[in-house]
């Protein structure tokens, strides 16, 4: 067995890269809700009498958005085992 | 209507309360049934640690998905720069949250990781597209102004 191979099972690495995993996942969903709600005020502004629309659009977009950043820590699970 | 009764009842708030329980409506059961079926298989497959392992990755899915709806619920009637202030809060905390449970999770020998995760992502994607499906079936109006 070579040494790479002995040092690799001596130190078990996979929680500490899930977890770098994990905050990379969480960047992706940061800017999309952050992308989401930039239009959504946006547009606003620009005809305040679809607020409402927008809003509804903006929440299920967000809910959307956020279920990457679930799917994160989902793989942080697997990732970690 | 008048301004007075405009301010008072709030036509735009009301739609994204109305949406948010359309969202509820339609995702609730879907997802229940899903969890239990994941809870099922679970422990048909992987014994009492699956179980609670399932248990576990199906309640975060279940509290953090009606944790967005409360959010949408509570923000309906504030201004879209302080709805955004608030939902960029709640994925923070979210996010803090699911970071807090992996941290105290991972340190127990019995949990089945996969049970975990495999369950949480079956409810979280049925949630997920049964809130799409109450967008594009709930009709929300645009608000047309009076001396327009």
């Amino acid at each position: 067995m070579s040494n790479i191979v002995l040092a690799q099972e001596a130190v078990n690495l996979n929680q500490g890269l899930a977890a770098i995993g994990y905050g990379l996942a969480a960047i992706g969903p940061g800017i999309g809700v952050g992308l989401v709600w930039a239009a959504v005020i946006n547009g606003t502004a620009r005809q305040p009498e679809a607020q409402g629309k927008l809003m509804g659009i903006g929440w299920t977009t967000f809910a959307l958005s956020e279920v990457l950043a679930l799917l994160g820590f989902i793989v942080y699970f697997i990732a970690s085992a | 209507m008048s301004e007075n009764a405009q301010t008072e009842t709030n036509p735009h708030a009301e739609s994204v309360r109305k949406l948010a329980s359309a969202m509820l409506r339609y995702a609730l059961w879907p997802s229940v049934a899903t969890a239990t079926v994941a809870v099922l298989v679970s422990t048909l497959l992987t014994g009492t640690s699956g179980l609670f392992s399932s248990l576990i990755g199906v309640g975060v899915a279940l509290v953090s998905s009606l944790a967005t709806l409360a959010l949408m619920r509570k923000t309906a009637a504030m201004n879209p720069m302080m709805v955004m202030a608030v939902a960029m809060g709640g994925l923070v905390g979210k996010l803090l949250a699911l970071l807090g449970i992996a941290a105290a999770l991972g340190s127990l020998s019995w949990l089945h990781r996969e049970a975990l995760a495999l369950s949480m992502l079956a409810v979280v994607l049925v949630w997920a597209g049964a809130e799409a499906l109450a967008f594009r079936k709930t009709k929300i109006p645009t608000i047309i102004p009076d001396g327009r």
